[in-house]
């Protein structure tokens, strides 16, 4: 990484003679013409913001020559976001801001791939910032998501979850986290996605193709997480959040310390988490014929604890910028006692504890080390994402339970370690304020390893290069083309491993080496007449390499239930996506619908086989069920989101969102397994603001989630009854002192403690329901101590 | 505007095409067991073959169905494996839509005596299985009983054997008895009164209680023994039923005088006899 900043040095002494220019301006009130103090003005590719004075005015000095993305934003008015090629004598600004009462509309879309404003993308796009965060933090990152149309998220009890959208998830959905593709062990339904729930500061949500510009896996749809910004202002800053959840008595901090000194940035953050056995609203269950029981209503085991850490430092020039952040997460989550097997009475005993974290149970270490660069060279911008990450997950179980004797692994049946280097650039030709070109390269090489007494992975190596060139064109003030080619090219290497004794010789997979090329396109309008209507329409091919697992898996997954068995023959899987974006924008209402379909040409799932494990795998513990091999077949996707927001009053706010996914079988002529079921969500909250001496602001809200009756499933997959859930929330801001106004916020949960079933959960399998009445307390207070 | 129009109707009315395809009859309903022989509790000798008696049905075609025998000797708190234990875990090719089927399983001649679980499963020709979920898988348990494992006699006063006890509401319970082993050591006895599931009714095994803390249960460490009495054991317990025991119990089950011994290689043998009140 040394001779990387030595570069950019190097870089920046080859520049230094260019002419630094000006960038200048003032933001007004469009209704009223009064500058506007206390505005944010940011330059996108420099990342760098500023606040209006007193007089509205807002000044950048230093600038080089180049074509920069202003974002401008101001609480109560529309977010701006402008091209601007400064050139010359450099730039004055008069900006005019409209009011709007939609919460939505007053957040910055600054995506790093679509710089543009939400009405130019011709995707629809989700942005989230860290206040909506914070409000809906829930059980982890993902569940934070849920509400949102289009996500969804499969989960293992409270700590444990993965997202889905569109009813796509495992390895059809990325999750980028600083630029960097995260590569957990994503394939498993267990796996949850390895993110500090504290950490992201904004959230970008593509729910369609992302294949394009973001690589293999992109079908679903693409989690983009950024860091929260630095301030600008302050040498060392930070704050301390608090949480506290009464269902599993989850006390969760977070601690943040960061600042500025001239041109350097940095970031440190410490994140704990520690909850109990999670409490459900039924003191038994039924499995195998037999009344299980549930002691004092607490699902054994349940308990984990989570260590986070993040550092970040870096410059910021006028340049660009380039940052290095080394982030640790570290999750011990235990799982329910009879989740690994038949769950037996005897097994359900009191353990004389709610907080230990006994067999079996799953501890995951994710360390990633990302570097995130934006330079300036001849006059365009060159990104540059560059990540290493190692994921080390273990599961651990009893060995005799599964007939075999403990030996040097001890508990752990599966060790799965998976090291990734990932390299993402991009060269953001603009050679107009209306036309925009990215050219990008991105590559990946991944070595995996294992360990543990019971096979399930075998070690592999793969690498992917994907070459893509973009391009975006807007025209008369209302329409955006963008089009894009892409290149792939990618290799699997797989290594055989067989296991034998006196007895008894099993070969669980061969060496493997297989490669894939793909070319894929997408085509994307977006048409927005005036400030009200936009239409958007997508179309597009993307594709999925089979991953490692689906090629080579062999062995009893406990995530599933099931003897899983890869195919190495699959091929690529790909697609023909179609997306619209239908939204309609009054000052103090909005809906938007989009609606999606799309096809994919050998889909590759886990299908039911006729044959079981016992007698397949010799080594293999007797009672392991039926075979489930990948397989790809036809299917077809299709469903709708509708989102409104609407303000009878400023500050009465009402939101409603509606979700749906189809998919179909065309082979099977059935659904396919893991389908969320369709949901409406309604909120409804009442905040003011009070400028009281202490109180700040303070808003009180009520929601609630119909979730309709999944009766489309896949073949051995049982249906789910719908229900619906109420929650609260209240909050409010507390002035500490002149310019620090601390957050509390309360919130309730399944308040009428419901007795349900989620159709993704995996607990669901085992006849078991979900989380209780849960009240979550939490609290930040920031500091500035220079 | 007008593509954009043809091209949003194409999409809502795709799904609404497909959706018919659905009612096409796919057979997604699993096969169904109803296992006749060996029955809950029933006893095994080692080194014999056990009959499986089971019918199969399936509204299309039967598939596959499997055997497995394991131990459930962690059931019984003490999880201590001495021996490799006998597990037994075999599939066999089946067709039709309903099938009587007999299987004949081998009981290893080494088997450690105990109690095991016996458990059927079926898939059919399209992949649709027996569950643990919904209760279609069956799963029973049977005792392994051997030559080398300890002898449980329970008696009465008059060291007669008796295959029924009886009490008096309010007395403490008279138990005689003797736990013997003839070719090695006994290890430990436990000796518990308390309900015991019992064997499958006409409906499967569909008893679905718990088998709820006993009236009574300890444990006897009488390692190195050859030979003890159950008097002597309980010599200083007065084991007492009153009638709000009694009112605990739902129809149908009866209270129970369960011994357990266990030997020195790990073999498990269990008598256990009725309770009966005047």
């Amino acid at each position: 990484m040394k001779c990387f900043f030595w570069l950019i040095i190097g870089l920046l002494a080859s520049t230094s003679g260019l002419a630094q220019l000006q960038l200048s301006g003032v933001i007004y009130d469009a209704e009223s013409k009064e500058p506007l103090p206390g505005a944010i003005v940011s330059i996108h590719e420099l990342d760098v913001s500023i606040v209006t004075d007193i007089e509205g005015k807002f000044l950048f000095e230093n600038i080089r020559p180049a074509t920069y993305h202003l974002h401008i934003s101001y609480m109560g008015f529309k977010a701006q976001t402008m091209v601007k090629s400064i050139r010359g004598q450099g730039e004055y600004l008069r900006v005019y801001l409209e009011s709007t009462a939609l919460e939505l509309n007053e957040i910055i879309v600054e995506s790093n791939h679509y710089k543009t404003g939400p009405k130019e993308q011709t995707l629809s796009m989700e942005i989230l910032d860290a206040e909506f965060l914070a409000k809906n933090r829930k059980g982890t990152f993902v569940n934070s998501l849920e509400d949102i149309p289009g996500i969804s998220a499969i989960n293992t009890g409270v700590g444990i979850s993965k997202p889905v959208i569109r009813g796509m998830s495992f390895n059809r959905v990325i999750v980028n986290d600083k630029g960097v593709k995260q590569e957990g062990q994503q394939w498993g339904t267990d796996h949850g996605l390895e993110i500090d729930m504290f950490e992201p500061g904004r959230v970008e949500v593509i729910k369609g193709p992302g294949s394009l510009m973001y690589g293999s896996d992109g079908l679903g749809g693409v989690i983009n997480i950024f860091p929260p910004a630095i301030p600008q202002d302050k040498e060392i800053e930070g704050s301390i959040q608090g949480i506290y959840k009464s269902n599993n008595h989850l006390v969760g901090s977070s601690t943040v310390v960061q600042g500025k000194k001239n041109d350097w940035v940095y970031r440190g953050r410490f994140s704990t988490q520690d909850f109990g056995d999670y409490r459900v609203p039924a003191d038994q269950f039924t499995y195998n014929g037999y009344i299980l029981p549930i002691y004092n209503e607490r699902l054994k085991n349940t308990a984990g604890q989570e260590r986070n850490f993040t550092l970040m430092s870096g410059i910021k020039k006028s340049w660009g910028y380039s940052t290095l952040t080394l982030s640790n997460f570290h999750q011990k989550a235990g799982l329910f006692v009879g989740a690994v097997g038949i769950p037996r009475s005897y097994q359900l005993d009191h353990d004389g504890s709610y907080r230990n974290v006994d067999i079996p149970r799953q501890e995951t270490k994710h360390l990633k080390v990302a570097s995130n660069s934006n330079i300036l060279i001849g006059g365009h911008w060159l990104e540059m994402d560059w990540g290493y990450q190692r994921n080390q997950r273990e599961e651990h179980s009893d060995p005799t339970a599964h007939g075999q004797q403990e030996g040097p692994d001890g508990t752990k049946e599966h060790g799965l370690d998976l090291q990734t280097l990932s390299v993402n650039t991009r060269y953001f030709w603009q050679s107009s304020e209306s036309r925009t070109r990215i050219i990008g390269i991105q590559g990946q090489y991944q070595w995996h390893d294992w360990g543990g007494f019971a096979f399930l992975l075998p070690k592999f190596r793969t690498s992917n290069i994907g070459l893509f060139l973009y391009e975006e064109y807007s025209w008369a003030n209302r329409f955006t083309v963008t089009g894009g080619l892409r290149v792939d090219y990618a290799i699997r290497d797989i290594t055989g491993y067989s296991e034998s004794d006196d007895s008894d010789f099993f070969q669980y997979n061969e060496d493997i080496y297989r490669t894939y090329f793909n070319v894929s396109g997408a085509l994307g309008m977006s048409f927005y007449p005036n400030e009200r209507i936009n239409l958007k329409l997508n179309l597009g091919t993307s594709y999925r390499v089979p991953s490692p697992n689906e090629l080579s898996i062999n062995g009893l997954h406990h995530g599933t239930f099931r003897y899983e068995l890869g195919d190495s023959s699959l091929g690529t899987e790909r697609g023909v996506q179609m997306d619209f974006g239908l939204s309609y924008q009054e000052k103090d209402f909005s809906l938007v619908v989009t609606p999606f379909t799309s096809y994919f040409d050998g889909f590759i799932y886990l299908a039911a086989t006729t044959q079981f494990s016992s007698d397949f795998n010799p080594f293999l513990p007797a009672e392991s069920g039926q075979i489930y091999q990948y397989r790809q077949n036809d299917a077809l996707f299709a469903g709708a989101e509708i989102a409104m927001e609407f303000h009878p009053l400023k500050a009465l706010h009402w939101r409603a969102a509606y979700e749906y996914v189809y998919n179909y079988n065309l082979d099977t002529k059935l659904p396919l397994p893991f389908t969320p079921p369709g949901s409406l969500y309604t909120e409804l909250e009442y905040g003011f603001e009070l400028n009281h001496d202490w109180l700040e602001d303070i808003h009180l809200g009520t929601h609630a989630k119909w979730v309709f009756d999944q009766n489309r499933v896949d073949r051995n997959e049982n249906t789910t009854s719908g229900y619906w859930l109420l929650g609260l929330n209240a909050g409010m801001g507390i002035r500490l002192g002149e310019n620090t106004v601390s957050q509390l916020s309360f919130s309730a949960q399944n308040l009428l403690n419901k007795e349900y079933y989620n159709h993704l959960s995996r607990y669901r399998l085992l006849n078991l329901p979900e989380q209780g009445r849960n009240f979550v307390i939490s609290f930040q207070i920031p500091f500035a101590i220079k | 505007m007008k593509k954009t129009k043809n091209w949003l109707l194409a999409i809502l009315i795709l799904p609404a095409f497909y959706s018919c395809d659905d009612d096409d009859t796919v057979d997604t309903s699993a096969p169904q067991i109803t296992l006749e022989d060996p029955v809950n509790g029933e006893a095994v000798a080692a080194g014999t073959a056990m009959d499986v008696h089971a019918d199969l049905e399936d509204d299309v075609n039967l598939a596959t169905y499997s055997i497995t025998i394991h131990d459930n000797f962690d059931g019984h708190a003490h999880g201590r494996l001495l021996v490799e234990n006998f597990s037994f875990s075999e599939s066999y090719e089946v067709e039709g839509t309903d099938t009587h089927v007999i299987q004949e399983v081998n009981i290893d001649a080494e088997a450690t005596a105990g109690p095991y679980h016996f458990i059927m499963e079926a898939i059919d020709a399209a992949g649709n299985a027996t569950s643990f979920q919904d209760d279609s898988s069956i799963e029973i348990e049977i005792w392994i009983t051997n030559e080398t494992m300890a002898h449980i006699h329970l008696m009465d006063a008059n060291d007669a054997e008796i295959d029924e006890l009886e009490g008096t509401l309010g007395e403490a319970l008279a138990i005689y008895g003797e736990v013997e082993d003839e070719s090695g050591t006994l290890d430990h006895v436990l000796i518990s009164v308390g309900h015991l599931e019992e064997e499958a009714g006409a409906d499967g095994h569909d008893h679905g209680r718990i088998l709820e803390d006993n009236i009574f249960e300890e444990e006897y460490e009488v390692e190195g023994e050859t030979s003890v009495l159950l008097q002597d054991l309980l010599a200083n317990e007065s084991i007492i039923i009153t009638q709000a025991d009694l009112d605990e119990l739902e129809e149908e089950e009866h209270l129970y005088l369960i011994v357990q011994a266990t030997d020195g290689e790990g073999n498990i043998s269990r008598n256990a006899i009725e309770i009966h009140f005047d």
